[in-house]
């Protein structure tokens, strides 16, 4: 087996954190068996999602930065990619799930592991692989993991369905931790969840035909959230599956929550609403809890953005008995 | 047909790090006395598909151990794994001097018939705590004798082990416990330049692989660990050289045997030997508890058999 010096890979990056990387992974599953399309280039690696009704997708946008090292080969891209002039950089789709279960192997005992992602080997696949030294005595014990995913074929004829959103009418930003606990709570009713937000308020509310009304009141007065606009009043309805799944985020990231403690100890979500109703979750996840490592721009090294697109649900009507279609 | 014999604390404390294996392991365990050891057997029928014993020397667990039997003094009996744990425990807690462990027969009641037990009984100046473990046996010559014949099997036929410390048995157990997430079947494969290798493979998952290199190889003449070996290229291809130039053995286990056999784990060994059986029929794990025995290193010694499955993967 020759070794790979004759062989040019498209990506070459190495994760500082794989355990954080995963969790974030795992926040875009959106279905039990999910496909994702992963898109690199110049500034980084971008993995997506969506659910099969098309009405949800996630995305998280790993910039280069947030790894130890990146490289993208545009030309063994190109090749990799069928060559097709669709663009720069590199595309694949693969099993979601496989990929996460696969990464948890490479998570070291006290937490925290390193390890090297490239794409395609000389069969296509997707590699992983991690390796270490301990020494004891005067041998050696070397350990290592390796892992070979073979990508999904693109079903023939899929259209590229892009995540859009456009002409942003409101927006609140609040703790991801608290966001998460407010729809947790929702789930009682078993019903859709309406968001109103006008001028003096933002309400989270779910209705279960036989089961009950819950409204969640969040204070926006002053001060209360770090970002709170209304540029024009609206209620808009989604299903709770898709604001649960658009919402869950690892415990890992949530954050000690310090009271007060300021927003850089504090994950934070972003939440807007489309002038149609369109809803978009941005959480702003941390892969390293180190905050030393600021960059002269402010923005944070480690910081990974995922974000969620939920359609409305149609036909807002008192009368409907919120059953979900399916 | 006696047995009567001083457990020291030391001893009650040995066969406590192994009641909960096999209490994990199977609902049965036969306990074999004989004058120079003490084994503690599951067989595949009890455990599901693999066979695993206790081995301890009797004076690493009694201080004082009498008996006698019509079967070359040798006594067994089975009993429950979960039982067993509960008295020792309850002895242990009691920080007796001495405990004593006997055969006995007992009724219930004046009406019904008398029932043998393991009694175990802390003795501790006044006071006396006395707990019977229910047995099935003692059982007989045949039954013994076949209870041997799958100790005696254990062992005997691997070629060389390789030698997993610590850290390294402790890594195994876990990756296993990841792999078996991702496949009900592992490939296992082991060098003579102390080489271990796991692998597993499902779907998409075309290959997920973890790698042990420079384990120590026994006996020592089998040692073929050469320090300038060339070992560039990564893992999966280091795999493959070995596969295909047939220096090392491979076999395919399922992944819960695997996961069942690393078990013993749990008993806090000192390391931990594995090796491919000469026909490539077995996987073979023996536990050893080294510095921790009072004796020398393999007065105790915890040992697990796991069948090798056909050829066929099926998908």
């Amino acid at each position: 087996m020759a070794s790979d010096d004759s062989w040019t890979y498209a990506l070459d990056v190495s994760i500082a954190h794989v355990r954080a990387f995963t969790s974030a992974l795992s926040s875009l599953r959106l279905a039990r068996r999910q496909r994702a399309k992963v898109r690199a280039d110049a500034s980084g690696l971008a993995i997506a999602t969506s659910d099969d009704s098309k009405t949800c997708h996630a995305s998280a946008n790993f910039r280069s930065e947030t790894f130890r090292s990146y490289a993208l080969d545009e030309t063994a891209a190109r090749m990799a990619s069928g060559g097709g002039a669709r663009g720069r950089g590199a595309s694949f789709e693969i099993d979601l799930a496989a990929l996460i279960d696969v990464l948890g192997a490479f998570q070291g005992k006290d937490g925290d592991a390193e390890a090297r992602v490239r794409w395609p080997s000389r069969s296509g696949a997707l590699t992983i692989e991690l390796e270490c030294a301990r020494g004891t005595g005067e041998r050696e014990l070397r350990q290592g993991v390796c892992a070979e995913i073979m990508p999904e074929v693109s079903a023939e004829g899929s259209a590229e369905t892009e995540m859009s959103f456009r002409d942003e009418a409101n927006a609140f930003m609040m703790p991801t931790g608290t966001l998460k606990e407010i729809v947790d709570d929702l789930e009682w009713p078993s019903g859709d969840v309406d968001i109103e937000i006008d001028e003096n308020s933002l309400k989270f509310s779910a209705h279960g035909a036989e089961i009950g009304d819950l409204t969640v009141d969040v204070d926006v007065s002053e001060g209360r959230l770090t970002e709170f606009t209304c540029r024009e009043p609206s209620v808009s309805r989604y299903k709770y599956r898709f604001l649960k799944s658009a919402t869950s985020v690892g415990a890992n990231f949530l954050g000690s929550g310090v009271a007060g403690g300021g927003d850089d100890t504090v994950t934070m979500t972003r939440v807007s609403v489309s002038s149609v109703g369109f809803l978009k979750v941005v959480h702003l996840l941390h892969l390293s809890r180190n905050r030393m490592s600021f960059t002269s721009g402010g923005i944070n090294e480690s910081m990974v953005p995922v974000t969620f697109i939920v359609n409305p649900v149609e036909d807002i009507d008192d009368d409907a008995d919120g059953e979900d279609e399916e | 047909m006696r047995l009567r014999g001083d457990l020291g604390d030391v001893g009650a404390r040995w066969l406590e790090r192994f009641a909960p294996v096999f209490e994990r392991l199977g609902s049965e365990v036969t306990v074999m006395f004989s004058p120079q050891t003490i084994i503690l057997l599951q067989s595949a029928r009890a455990t599901g598909g693999i066979d695993a014993h206790a081995d301890l020397r009797v004076d690493e667990v009694f201080e004082r151990l009498k008996m006698t039997s019509a079967n070359d003094d040798k006594i067994a009996a089975r009993l429950e794994p979960s039982a067993l744990s509960r008295a020792l425990r309850g002895m242990i807690a009691l920080e007796a001097t001495r405990v004593e462990a006997r055969l006995v027969k007992r009724a219930a009641s004046a009406e019904s018939r008398a029932m043998p037990y393991l009694n175990f009984t802390a003795i501790d100046g006044r006071a006396e705590v006395s707990q019977d473990v229910p047995i099935v046996g003692p059982l007989n010559r045949a039954e013994v004798a076949a209870c041997e014949k799958i100790v005696e099997a254990n062992v005997v036929d691997v070629p060389y082990w390789l030698d997993c410390d610590r850290f390294a048995l402790e890594s195994v157990r876990e990756t296993v416990e990841r792999f078996a997430r991702v496949s009900d079947f592992v490939e296992v494969t082991t060098t003579r330049s102390g080489s271990l290798y796991v692998t597993a493979s499902r779907g998409s998952v075309r290959m997920l692989g973890s790698e042990y290199r420079g384990l120590r190889v026994l006996p020592a003449e089998a040692d073929e660990y050469d320090e300038r070996a060339d070992d560039a290229g990564g893992v999966a291809s280091r795999l493959a050289e070995i596969k295909s130039s047939g220096i090392g053995n491979t076999v395919m286990l399922s992944v819960k045997h695997l996961q069942r056999g690393l078990l013993g784990c749990a008993s806090n060994p000192s390391n931990l030997l594995v090796g491919i059986s000469s026909r490539g029929n077995y996987f073979e794990l023996v536990f050893r508890y080294g510095a921790q025995t009072e004796r020398d290193g393999d007065s105790v010694g915890f040992m697990v058999r796991i069948p090798v499955v056909a050829d066929e993967q099926p998908e």
